[in-house]
């Protein structure tokens, strides 16, 4: 039995190592290319477009007939000559039989006018294109590269290529790797240490993640929790759930507040979040029908919104709700709301098993269960307020209306808190 | 509380799991790296992403004030999350969704705030940017689209190797009725246009080396030196039939911008004993940047005949109505009778094996160019023969002359 762990170490580090060489994750990609759309018109060539682009070039193949290409520098200075293939001209071949036996016969399809396309990297030191006639080498048409050069680096200022920035970044695939050097030995030490290192890691990575699932199956008493997800935009909805997911939540959705009602009439979720600026039916209305049905009204419901919070909507909705997000929002400020409502639930869930057996009165229990839970969300939203309305920064903040009302949703908390003293201090003995 | 509640717990042992994480990845990046002094990787293969700097006058400096973006991808298909995407913020690498495992989502930040361009890509998907405008109301959602491209044999990167893109035809030709017709063994069987893919590269491209010049071999490796692919969109298909060379799907070039040449593949040719005029079974669309052939599936030779033109730059040794010109360096047609001696003489060939190209038989023709290579010669025959010395020496050229850009040292 005690050889057991070894052995997983030693399996874990054999497939991490085998692993090792296939970390799929792509190459930084930062090739690009330079299309310019011509047409030819009765040997009249015009250039309709140019485009810059991510992407590689096709190769140039040598020695095609047709016209000559250049490509200039800001000095006038020739940095790449190519021949551009003549595009009113396909050459084809036609196999046919014949009493002597079957011979190819040549097709020629020659055109007055046509469209082409002339395609080659992107050199950032390249400003102008030319094209000539190379009979007699004249010049048919340039396109000054330099404008479009321009936007593309303005819309890719980050581009390692970006003639702004160069000198602040190395360019992609510029820095040289010592050669390598090392003596088979020290390679071979290399190896094991790496090896050693991986099932180190493994260890701790096990030893945490088994320890964890231990806690969360032991202190919350279920493996997976299920969230209701409501808001009318399909996008979000997917976002969102796509977080809960990576957090270990089952999750359901819902695309609307109608659609919200008839998912809690299928089955109760552990938590509701609850877009607010939904049609026809909004949050708030969807929240008041939640929480007047017996059989919904016990579950935590969690605001999700880009409304700024009022005053009023705490005044009127914080006996309702358990958390109040702001969009947009990350995966971290998700999971703390989330984990918050969960923790103070089961807090209180344990107060009340503890208060379970004494002689203390259940009415001020639960009294002590509730005020502890509005204290907590309040305090949540009364933060939110002073944060939407900067009433702690320098700058100018709300009317003072505004002010008034959410100094007296401060006085109001500082009352609850005060009443959640008395009570505890009433039922005593440590109990909360 | 005496004790530590559940959510410290969890955060240490968080911290723990990290430490364990951080250290199998330094473990795999020790083992690789002496792995790799091992095999004595060239130094200059290894890719190296640029370090991450903000551009100047940028507000996005770590410390300074700005916006945590949250970007979602997911595979437009299926609307599943889509994992190990590469994303590039402003053109600056920001970051791959391999960081938080296969589900898609990467946060990036701070970002100031403005309009931003947000580039993703992710082998085997079509490569995607958005403009966005920072901060937004929700997160980032971009969907992914699978690359209607599928390799079959890749043998390095782009610039360095010759990539041939293989896309079925929706048409074939009737020469007895003289007319174009629908074909449908492409449009509904994708699986046996990819057997006839793979049977022309088999049976023609890579059997190059037993129809060249065996004295002077082209390159033992030349199989390496392509990159096969096939592109199959089932809802557009190409048209070996619209005018001499045929069409591509339109969304082609957009998503396959680096093909070196791009070859219609039609099933077969219907009728070949009328004679003119008929569509040509083969034809190429030479072009820089945007080069294109088509060929039938069932003719091996004619893929080598058609794909000396397209590919290696040879010039039909027949005489008739085609194009001719000098196709120096390395050619396997002259535009003197000296020139094509010379340039025997200079690399120990037969000067007196220089002829005109001309025909007798059906009717009269003569062409003011000289070819070398003997008969049967496919760039003389079409549909038999071997390719000789000159035409050899041509390949190898361009064999060794992949990247004319000068991109790859």
């Amino acid at each position: 039995m005690k050889l057991s762990p070894v052995i997983m170490m030693i399996c874990i580090c054999c497939i991490l190592a085998g692993l090792a060489g296939s970390v799929a994750v792509d190459p930084a990609q930062y090739d690009k290319s330079v299309s310019i759309h011509l047409t030819i018109d009765n040997g009249k060539i015009t250039a309709q477009s140019t485009e810059i682009y991510y992407g590689s070039a096709p190769n140039l193949i040598p020695t095609q007939e047709g016209f000559r290409g250049e490509l200039v520098a800001a000095d006038g200075s020739i940095v790449k000559t190519f021949p551009v293939s003549d595009p009113r001209v396909q050459s084809g071949d036609v196999i046919v039989s014949d009493p002597a036996g079957p011979r190819i016969q040549g097709v020629v399809d020659r055109q007055n006018s046509a469209d082409f396309v002339v395609t080659f990297p992107l050199d950032p030191k390249v400003t102008e294109f030319r094209i000539y006639n190379p009979s007699g080498g004249t010049l048919l048409t340039s396109v000054n590269l330099k404008p479009q050069i321009d936007a593309f680096f303005a819309a890719y200022p980050r581009d390692p290529d970006n003639p702004a920035s160069v000198g602040s970044r190395a360019p992609v695939n510029s820095i040289p790797q010592p050669a390598g050097s090392a003596s088979p030995l020290a390679a071979s030490s290399g190896q094991v240490l790496g090896v050693l290192t991986i099932g180190s890691g493994a260890m701790l990575l096990l030893g945490g993640g088994f320890a964890s699932f231990r806690i969360l199956r032991t202190k919350t008493g279920s493996v997976q929790r299920n969230i209701l997800v409501v808001d009318d935009n399909p996008d979000i909805l997917s976002v969102i759930s796509d977080m809960l997911r990576m957090s270990g939540y089952s999750t359901r959705i819902a695309p609307g507040g109608r659609e919200c009602l008839d998912e809690l009439a299928v089955a109760i979720p552990d938590l509701v979040l609850l877009d607010i600026g939904m049609e026809p039916m909004n949050g708030w209305e969807t929240l008041r029908l939640i929480k007047k049905n017996p059989a919904t009204q016990g579950i935590p419901v969690v605001m999700l919104t880009a409304k700024p919070l009022t005053p009023k909507d705490v005044l009127d909705y914080n006996i309702c709700i358990e958390d109040y997000i702001m969009k947009p929002v990350g995966l971290q400020d998700l999971n703390d709301a989330i984990i918050r409502v969960f923790d103070r639930r089961r807090m209180i869930q344990e107060q009340i098993a503890a208060a379970k057996g004494t002689r203390i009165d259940r009415k001020e229990i639960c009294e002590c269960a509730r005020l502890t839970r509005v204290v907590d969300v309040n305090k949540r939203l009364w933060n939110l307020l002073v944060k939407t309305y900067n009433l702690e920064g320098g700058t100018p903040g709300p009317g003072e209306e505004l002010t008034r009302a959410i100094r007296n949703t401060e006085q109001t908390i500082r009352d609850q808190e005060k009443r959640l003293e008395q009570i505890r201090h009433h039922l005593g003995s440590g109990v909360m | 509380m005496n004790t530590m509640n559940r959510r410290q717990q969890l955060l240490i042992l968080g911290i723990i799991s990290g430490i364990g994480l951080v250290a199998i990845l330094a473990g795999i990046m020790i083992y690789m790296n002496a792995s790799a002094a091992i095999i004595q990787k060239p130094a200059e293969q290894i890719q190296v992403a640029p370090p991450q700097q903000p551009a100047p006058g940028e507000n996005i400096s770590p410390g300074s004030s700005g916006y945590r973006v949250s970007l979602s991808t997911v595979d437009v298909s299926t609307g599943q999350p889509l994992g190990n995407v590469s994303v590039y913020l402003d053109g600056g690498y920001a970051g791959s969704t391999a960081g938080q495992g296969a589900t898609g989502i990467l946060e990036i930040g701070p970002v100031s705030e403005g309009l931003h361009t947000i580039r993703v890509t992710k082998s085997g998907y079509i490569e995607d940017t958005k403009n966005v405008s920072v901060p937004a109301a929700y997160p980032f959602k971009i969907g992914l689209q699978t690359e209607l491209l599928v390799p079959i044999r890749e043998a390095g990167s782009h610039d360095t190797k010759i990539d041939i893109v293989f896309v079925p035809s929706g048409t074939t030709y009737n020469c007895a009725k003289e007319t174009k017709i629908a074909s449908t063994r492409y449009v509904t069987d994708r699986s046996a246009f990819v057997s006839d893919v793979n049977r022309v590269v088999n049976e023609s491209l890579f059997t190059l080396d037993s129809v060249t010049d065996k004295t002077s071999p082209i390159p033992a490796d030349y199989r390496d030196r392509f990159n096969i692919y096939y592109y199959y969109d089932s809802s557009d298909f190409a048209d070996a039939f619209s005018g001499c060379a045929g069409t591509v799907p339109e969304k082609f070039w957009k998503t396959v911008p680096f093909a070196d040449m791009v070859v219609i593949l039609y099933p077969t040719y219907y009728t070949l004993d009328t004679g003119a005029p008929c569509e040509p079974n083969g034809c190429v669309h030479p072009g820089t940047g945007r080069s294109w052939m088509k060929t039938p599936a069932d003719q091996n030779v004619l893929f080598q005949h058609e794909s000396g033109h397209a590919i290696f730059g040879l010039i039909d040794t027949y005489c008739g109505t085609t194009e001719y010109w000098q196709n120096d360096p390395d050619p396997n047609v002259w535009s003197s009778q000296a020139g094509c001696r010379q340039d025997a003489i200079n690399h120990s060939r037969d000067p007196l094996a220089c002829r005109q190209i001309q025909q007798t038989n059906p009717t009269a023709c003569t062409k003011q160019f000289w070819r070398w290579d003997p008969d049967p010669d496919i760039m003389h025959e079409g549909y038999s023969g071997t390719f000789g010395k000159a035409s050899t020496l041509r390949i190898t050229y361009i064999l060794d002359h992949i990247d004319a850009w000068g991109r790859t040292p």
